[in-house]
């Protein structure tokens, strides 16, 4: 933080300005991101062979599983920032952690999504309330009403440290999601890793080019597009809290 | 001769398609608000620039 004076008037702080041009490193990141991203899709919808139970719609698995890795990463990085602003009280661990909070709701919402509709043709229906997909629209209900309560906060330091405090906790849906279909007996959900439950259904044979697939998007969609995703938006994050700043120095000048 | 059933995979390509479109939508809704919150911003400090003048 550096503060700025004005003849006559009280010291402001005022954040220091954010560069404005992408640092190399993002942009290298970012087109990197990009053609991998273009490179999984190949892989998912036209390398891999179809899947002769299931037919074409098996292929949403290649991101529909990425997509919820991708959402532990960036709702992970929220609590990593959350526990730092606590510790330290810098305003860049805040924008962190709702960078983070944003980035997971959008991948935890194609996880989500991208389930239903591969659950219409399999299961024959668009949703059915079983552990899994309850806990998984638990987790996004909770991180949209994080957005939201952060978003009717007016003073800025109660807004972040309620932020780090709901976005450590709500952490715990995340945890839930991830093991629940290893301690309900009772989910039609398949396991992908280890057996699955007795009456899973919509499990599939994991084939070497199953394996070719996934791998490389699950390194996709739960590294290169999180933290790319990330970058870009603690960036705006630090400009909107340095136009924030300038505005309300700009209001105290005019009132002083 | 014994009747014979003959499994056929099921034509979900449409549902396929359909997720992908979705995932389009989700990621491009995201990356969009970044585009307008940043273009809003740059209206902001023009904004500021051109008050904090006219303060001074």
């Amino acid at each position: 933080m550096s503060a700025t004076t004005h003849p006559n008037q009280p010291t402001l702080d005022i954040p220091a300005a954010p560069a404005t041009s992408a640092p190399r490193r993002l942009i290298i990141l970012t087109v990197i991101t990009a053609v991998s991203v273009a490179l999984g899709l190949f892989l998912a919808l036209f390398w891999v062979g179809r899947d002769p139970d299931q037919g074409e719609v098996q292929r949403l698995f290649y991101i529909h599983m990425p997509s919820f890795f991708g959402a532990f990463t960036a709702f992970g990085a929220a609590v990593i920032g959350g526990i730092q602003y606590l510790r330290t009280r810098n305003p860049r661990w805040d924008a962190l952690a709702v960078s983070g909070v944003e980035v997971g709701l959008a991948l935890s919402l194609v996880n989500l999504l991208t389930g239903s509709i591969w659950a219409r043709p399999i299961w024959n229906t668009w949703w059915v309330w079983d552990p899994r997909l309850t806990s998984a629209a638990i987790m996004c209900l909770t991180y949209a009403a994080y957005l939201m309560l952060r978003g009717a906060m007016e003073n800025p330091d109660t807004r972040r440290r309620f932020s780090a405090i709901y976005g450590i906790l709500a952490f715990s849906t995340v945890i839930l999601t991830l093991i629940i279909i290893r301690i309900r007996p009772d989910t039609i959900h398949p396991v992908v890793v280890g057996p699955s439950p007795q009456n899973a259904e919509g499990t599939f044979e994991a084939t070497r080019s199953t394996a070719v697939a996934l791998l490389p998007n699950i390194f996709i969609w739960m590294v290169l597009v999180p933290w790319a995703l990330m970058w870009w938006r603690i960036r705006l994050q630090n400009t909107i809290e340095w136009v924030a700043a300038r505005k309300a120095a700009l209001i105290d000048r005019q009132e002083a | 001769m014994p009747e014979t059933t003959t499994f056929v995979t099921p034509e979900t390509a449409d549902y396929l398609w359909l997720g992908v479109a979705v995932i389009a939508l989700i990621m491009g809704l995201l990356i969009a608000s970044y585009f307008t919150r940043a273009s809003s911003l740059r209206s902001d400090l023009e904004m500021l620039d051109r008050l904090e003048n006219d303060t001074d």
